[in-house]
């Protein structure tokens, strides 16, 4: 096996596991720790740890696997996460190889913005076809992002050690 | 940018696309309604699950044990004190029951009796969703769980419905979440449609809709369901009026419902898989 395929398989497999723990958390330890009555969105913030760090390739393919592991812990939703994060990450990834600095601003501003973008989607429906209080959704979707960007800083220091440590490799 | 939107890109969006598709056909297709990617990160991760839930209810136990003693103290002698008057009351329904057995003997009336099987399931883990409200219980396909089958709890309150099923999982809505839709009688004779709201759902309640004006719902009236549409059996406890509002047009009035069961504390389901009334 040569260096190259080994470092891409230790990278696949370190981005597996990150994945797995992200996923652990959030569908079974997250759930019951509600503050306000809403509890944090975590592995967005990992596709846009991934993205930042390690480009669009990795950022949309990250993407898409954390899309479908989000879809699977949130049974109403179907593919709404495999779009949304396969998107977010590649233009995240974009954005970080030819505009933003790769630094913590820039995380923390895209992690603000892809909640943001993820509430908005989540509450589209509850927009189109109900009649819903629209004060409350705001105020469900800025708990999420508030209480999502908590966790701002660990997925910013793991996901950075994860990109250090391929290049290392 | 052109570079990685015609080679990784591409690649990316084709992925993408087609697990998109892979999931919405499968889980179209599929009469449990789960994809073939949930069913198979359930399947693997179900074991996870039921570790972490017996991990936190011994933690939860030991706390209680530790911290709350004298509350199952006095827990235990109000428990004794109801005991006793339940035992009191069942002398009293077994002389109804023989009373009303000899009046439709009298009438040469047919008895009309719920039976129901039941599986029962633990409670797993809570969605962390903060735009619904299920969560998914420890039996799947494999004990012949379907889905929109009715769960109730131990004292037959209604729970929610089955809305998606695994090999060795089901997720479950709770009957305030907003895809709540049964039919429900309230106060004896009222006859209206318990619906989940979502402005509601954030405080554990879901809404009695399409309540004639002017009916003589009253706070702490018993809702159950009415049995329409089949799905539910009649008769199952949704809980008690909390509220009577006039609707906004004023030509019908809406209640707030607060479920019987107490969501905080369940542990074990029963799946109704089937249910018949037999006369």
């Amino acid at each position: 096996m040569s260096r190259a395929t080994k470092a891409t398989l230790i990278k696949l497999l370190t981005h597996t596991l990150f994945l797995a723990l992200l996923y652990v958390l959030q569908s079974m330890v997250f759930s019951g720790l509600r503050i306000f009555g809403a509890s944090p969105l975590i592995i967005p913030l990992a596709v846009v740890g991934v993205a930042i760090f390690q480009g669009a390739g990795w950022g949309g393919g990250f993407g898409i696997a954390a899309g479908v592991m989000c879809d699977i812990a949130f049974s109403e939703t179907t593919i709404l996460f495999t779009v949304s994060l396969t998107i977010l990450g590649s233009a995240v990834g974009l954005l970080a190889d030819f505009f933003l600095a790769r630094g913590f601003p820039s995380f923390l501003l895209c992690c603000v913005i892809s909640l943001l973008i993820i509430a908005f989607l989540q509450m589209f429906a509850f927009l189109m076809f109900y009649d819903v209080d629209k004060i409350i959704l705001l105020r469900t979707g800025l708990l999420q992002t508030l209480y999502s960007c908590l966790f701002v800083v660990p997925v910013y220091n793991i996901s950075r050690r994860l990109s250090r440590r391929q290049r290392t490799l | 940018m052109k570079e990685f939107i015609k080679g990784k890109g591409l690649l990316i969006g084709i992925i993408a696309v087609v697990i998109s598709a892979v999931t919405l056909v499968s889980a179209y297709f599929a009469s449990d309604k789960s994809s073939v990617f949930a069913n198979t990160v359930g399947v693997v991760m179900h074991p996870v699950e039921k570790g972490i839930a017996s991990g936190v209810g011994l933690l939860e136990d030991l706390y209680g044990y530790m911290y709350n003693y004298d509350l199952i103290v006095e827990e235990n002698e109000a428990l004794k004190e109801e005991n006793a008057r339940l035992a009191e009351l069942e002398r009293e329904a077994e002389a109804a029951i023989d009373e009303n057995s000899q009046l439709r003997q009298q009438l040469d009336l047919k008895e009309r009796t719920l039976t129901y099987d039941t599986e029962n399931a633990t409670v797993t883990s809570w969605t962390a969703s903060n735009w619904g409200s299920s969560f998914t219980i420890s039996k799947g396909s494999s004990n012949n769980i379907e889905v929109d089958d009715p769960v109730i709890d131990s004292a037959g309150n209604l729970v929610g419905q089955v809305t998606e099923v695994g090999a060795t999982w089901a997720t479950v809505s709770t009957v305030y979440d907003t895809s709540t839709n049964l039919g429900a009688t309230a106060g004896g004779d009222v006859s209206a449609m318990a619906i989940g709201d979502f402005n509601l759902m954030k405080q554990g309640q879901l809404r009695l809709s399409y309540v004639p004006s002017g009916s003589s719902l009253v706070i702490g009236d018993t809702v159950l369901t009415s049995g329409a549409g089949e799905v539910f059996p009649r008769g199952l406890v949704i809980g008690e009026i909390a509220d009577v509002q006039k609707e906004p047009s004023g030509a019908t009035d809406y209640a707030v419902i607060e479920p019987a069961t107490d969501f905080a504390s369940l542990s074990l389901v029963f799946v109704i898989k089937e249910f018949e009334f037999i006369e």
